[in-house]
């Protein structure tokens, strides 16, 4: 069992992390919401105890890709992702690059955004997104290179790093 | 435009408070049944917490005073309160050393407590590192507009992107004497910067990193940017008035040139030994960046103090802010001298007060026709700095982080349509949130101007 000063810090530690992964797959914040409380609800009944906190983070954001894939496998989504409206509402942009390069990156489908928020975000490598989503080092690797050119069809230039 | 722009708005994405309060509830509840039994009864007691006994207090800050004397001739920026002199010093040993119970401590080496002007340090290290802000990244240097050198790019792999994108590139050769290189200007903006600086967010670090000699390893201190974004490279190879081709292979980074796109996006470059600068637009018509308020000091220890200051940045929006954005900036004594160690960005009065009138604007469908920054506006750049052209901030109670502000609203059409005052939550640490609103309706709603993706009010 855990204490609530210990859930408070895992909470304050890691929200907008798991929030903003779910957003990122699911593009809108109900949903994103939903899926953050299920992960940690998760955690806190979890008897785990982590090395250190990079650790617990990718624990949390594995949970989180997965809990987003189940959603969206449900019958409540028969469209593909990428038919799915970015919901606005919560999103600021102050200059129009943050506009275009935003929904340039939602536009893609979701596991090129997973990847790329993975990587460019979390910072993560290549090897640590493999764990966390599960899928072979050489399907990320495969899957940035396309969302890569994605971007750079979507934008008309190659984006700088 | 890169990736630092996705970054930017994620880093905008938070849940709501209301889905902390909903898991740690939640969770808390399956404790308590876990338990079988109705209340948490742990009880702490029997813990004490001190800062120290008061007379080593007073001790290490004697030490800190010594080591920092040192720095006094080199930083000119440690001030003593009361002009206290050498006699002054020998007089107040002496009479310090007449108590019994302080015998051991006048064996150590006679050092005498020095009470730092924490406002002043403050306001001569911001101030510098703000002008230096301003020398980077918006080329607030003197230059000759006479020396100039020109070049056109373009990329040769994209056309379309070449004529939208690309084109002349023209920069004027400093005159400013304290620059002769990027990395003069590296120099100038660390120089109030702790060799080792700590990346907060709410107060907490998250990230520590060593700043490098160098100017091209470089980020900056608040955030991952990289600073060859201002501070371009030696572009001699290229001729003036010569084209330059910024295409390159994304599957091998060393076809990327980064004198090429120096060129295409910096501030500054080199050529031929001569430091070159281009005058950059402003985004709006505040200028560069520049303090709204005085550092206001909001901890100190011995070794350490943070202030508060606010910075009007020169942002769509930020033309008639009263505050702008709070800097949270921590200064550490470090080997004598102080230096900023840390540097977070806090309360938005003017900025998080637009974003809660727009979150609250666009649930209520009896608003569907105002303009609330998104869409045909949206598109023209405009966003949030819509709502924040015709904001006001009349009060702000920084203890609590509440705002009460006026604002005047546009419909689609342009004109004024709402007339607004409104109590705010800006708490950085919390999310925007529209506390109470009066709102009068100075146009009619008229439903030919609805927002494109808003939901229908009838």
């Amino acid at each position: 069992m855990m204490y609530p000063e210990k859930m408070t810090e895992i909470y304050d530690k890691y929200s907008n992390a798991v929030y903003r992964m779910a957003f990122a797959y699911c593009k809108n914040k109900a949903d994103a919401e939903d899926i953050m409380q299920e992960v940690f609800i998760r955690r806190f009944s979890a008897d785990i105890v982590f090395e250190d906190e990079a650790k617990e983070k990718s624990w949390l954001l594995k949970v989180t890709v997965n809990k987003c894939r189940d959603m969206f496998r449900s019958l409540r989504y028969k469209y593909s992702l990428t038919s799915i409206p970015l919901e606005e509402a919560d999103i600021i942009y102050e200059t129009q690059e943050e506009s275009d390069v935003y929904h340039a990156v939602m536009s893609l489908p979701n596991k090129y955004r997973t990847v790329i928020h993975l990587f460019y975000y979390e910072e993560y490598t290549i090897k640590e997104i493999s764990a966390i989503t599960g899928d072979k080092e050489t399907a990320i690797q495969t899957q940035l290179y396309r969302a890569r050119k994605k971007l750079k069809d979507i934008l008309g230039k190659e984006l700088r790093l | 435009m890169n990736m630092n722009d996705y970054k930017r708005v994620t880093d905008r994405l938070a849940p709501d408070e209301r889905c902390r309060k909903e898991v740690l509830d939640m969770s808390k509840r399956e404790n308590k049944i876990k338990m079988n039994k109705n209340e948490y009864t742990e009880n702490v007691s029997g813990v004490e917490v001190r800062s120290g006994h008061g007379i080593m207090k007073y001790v290490s800050i004697a030490a800190a005073c010594a080591l920092i004397v040192g720095g006094i001739g080199t930083t000119g920026v440690l001030l003593h309160k009361g002009s206290k002199n050498a006699q002054q010093f020998t007089e107040v040993v002496e009479e310090e050393t007449t108590a019994e119970a302080v015998t051991e401590i006048t064996e150590e080496p006679t050092e005498l407590p020095v009470e730092y002007d924490y406002a002043a340090i403050a306001n001569e290290f911001t101030q510098h590192y703000i002008d230096s802000l301003n020398v980077m990244q918006y080329g607030d240097v003197s230059y000759d507009s006479n020396e100039s050198i020109t070049f056109y790019t373009y990329d040769s792999t994209n056309e379309e992107w070449s004529n939208n994108y690309g084109g002349e590139r023209t920069f004027y050769k400093v005159t400013d004497e304290r620059f002769k290189s990027c990395q003069d200007i590296y120099e100038y903006y660390k120089a109030p910067i702790a060799s080792s600086i700590d990346r907060k967010h709410f107060g907490e670090t998250y990230e520590s990193f060593t700043m490098p000699d160098n100017y091209k390893e470089a980020q900056g201190v608040e955030d991952r940017v990289t600073l060859l974004s201002w501070l371009g490279e030696d572009v001699s190879k290229f001729e003036v008035g010569s084209r330059v081709d910024l295409a390159y292979d994304p599957e091998d980074e060393g076809t990327f040139d980064y004198a090429a796109h120096s060129i295409h996006t910096a501030t500054y470059v080199e050529y031929n030994g001569q430091l070159y600068v281009r005058q950059m637009p402003k985004f709006s018509t505040t200028g560069d960046n520049s303090f709204s308020t005085e550092p206001a000091v909001t901890h100190e220890e011995a070794d350490s103090f943070t202030v508060s200051r606010f910075v009007r940045t020169p942002y769509l929006g930020y033309a008639n802010a009263k505050y702008g954005d709070e800097k949270i900036i921590t200064f550490n004594l470090i080997d004598g001298e102080w230096k900023i160690s840390s540097i977070e960005t806090g309360d938005r009065p003017e900025y998080t007060s637009a974003v809660a009138i727009q979150n609250y604007i666009e649930k209520r469908a009896e608003y569907n026709d105002i303009n609330i920054g998104y869409d045909s506006e949206g598109k023209a750049g405009r966003g949030i700095g819509h709502i924040m052209d015709k904001l006001e901030v009349t009060e702000y109670d920084s203890s609590i982080h509440v705002c009460k502000v006026h604002a005047v609203l546009h419909n689609m059409n342009g004109e004024d349509a709402l007339d607004m005052t409104a109590e705010i939550s800006v708490n950085h640490n919390g999310n925007p949130v529209v506390m109470s609103a009066d709102i009068t309706r100075i146009k009619d709603y008229d439903s030919s101007y609805e927002r494109p993706n808003a939901v229908s009010a009838n």
